[in-house]
C-alpha cells in the first residue's frame, strides 16, 4: 500500500492490524517502532523507501529506548535498526 | 439506502474481527487484506513527493495522522455502514487522554487499541519525547476513519479530504508528520 500511494518513506513491521507500534502496554516495543519511524525520517535520501527492521510481534524482549537516541547526529554514518534478538 | 448499508455488512465484520478468534483469523489473511485494499487505493500519479529533511528534529513541529477511527466522544463518529467509506476527518486536540477517545471503525481488529490507544494513536510516547525536547508537537492530529474503499474522495483536488488536511497542516507550521495506520 505504501508503494502504491507514494509514501516518501515507510516503517514496515509485520504486526497484526490495529497493533502498528507493537503490544498494549508495552512500552519500549512500541518506542522501539517510534524511534524507528525519526530514524526513517532522518536517514532515508530515497523517496519511497522502505525500511523493515524486522521485529517480531511476540516472544521478544525489547531494551529500554534512550530518549536521545531518536536524534540522528551523523546522518551519513547512521546503521539501520537491527531486530532484537530472542530470550 | 443500498442492501449493503442496510444489512449492515461492515458493522457486522466489525464485529466479527473484533472477537479473539475472528482477530486470529483476520491475522492470517492479513496478507490478503492488504492485497485487496492495495488494488483500490488510488496510484500515485507521478513522482513521490519528496521534502528532504533539512533541520534539526528539535527544530521540527511534529503531528500525526491516523486511520483507525478515533474521534472525541460527543464528536460525530464515522460513518461506518457506507460501502464506499467515510472519507471525512477529526481534528483532536494532540494533548488529549488518548484514553478518552472513542473508535469508529469495522476493518481492523480495535481490542488492542481498545486496551492502549498507544499502538496506534502513541499520544503518551510522542508527548513525553516533546517535553524532554526532542521536537515541538502541533496542538492538534488528524484522525480519520477510512473503511470501505479508499476513493478518490480523499485525494481529488482541490477539495479531497486529504488536500484539506494537507492545507490546515501548513497552518500549523507541521514539519513532520506520523502516518500511523489501523
Amino acid at each position: 500500500m505504501s508503494e502504491r500511494v507514494g509514501c516518501p518513506r515507510a516503517v514496515f513491521v509485520k504486526f497484526p492490524h490495529g497493533a502498528a507500534l507493537g503490544e498494549p502496554g508495552a512500552r519500549d516495543q512500541q518506542l522501539t517502532v517510534l524511534r524507528d519511524l525519526f530514524w526513517a525520517l532522518q536517514d532515508v535520501t530515497e523517496p519511497g523507501a522502505i525500511v523493515e527492521p524486522g521485529y517480531r510481534w511476540r516472544r521478544t524482549e525489547y531494551p529500554p529506548v534512550a530518549l536521545q537516541s531518536y536524534v540522528r547526529e551523523t546522518p551519513a554514518a547512521a546503521e539501520p535498526p537491527t531486530p532484537p534478538g530472542d530470550d | 439506502m443500498s442492501i449493503f448499508e442496510k444489512i449492515k455488512v461492515w458493522r457486522g465484520m466489525g464485529k466479527v474481527i473484533g472477537t479473539a478468534a475472528g482477530a486470529q483469523v483476520y491475522a492470517g489473511v492479513g496478507g490478503l487484506v492488504n492485497a485487496a485494499a492495495g488494488l483500490t487505493a488510488p496510484r500515485l500519479a507521478g513522482d513521490i513527493p519528496w521534502t528532504p529533511f533539512a533541520k534539526p528534529l528539535a527544530d521540527c513541529t511534529v503531528s500525526l495522522i491516523s486511520t483507525a477511527g478515533f474521534y472525541e466522544p460527543g464528536d460525530e463518529p464515522f460513518d461506518v455502514d457506507t460501502p464506499d467509506g467515510d472519507p471525512s476527518y477529526r481534528e483532536i486536540p494532540m494533548a488529549i487522554d488518548p484514553g478518552s477517545l472513542a473508535i469508529a471503525h469495522t476493518h481492523y481488529p480495535k481490542r488492542y487499541a481498545e486496551e492502549d490507544p498507544n499502538v496506534l494513536l502513541p499520544l503518551d510516547h510522542l508527548l513525553e519525547l516533546a517535553d524532554a525536547g526532542l521536537f515541538r508537537l502541533a496542538r492538534r492530529l488528524f484522525s480519520f476513519g477510512f473503511g470501505g474503499t479508499l476513493t478518490g474522495a480523499y485525494v481529488k483536488e482541490p477539495d479531497g479530504t486529504a488536500h484539506q488536511v494537507a492545507q490546515q497542516l501548513q497552518e500549523d507550521g507541521v514539519d513532520v508528520v506520523l502516518l500511523v495506520p489501523a
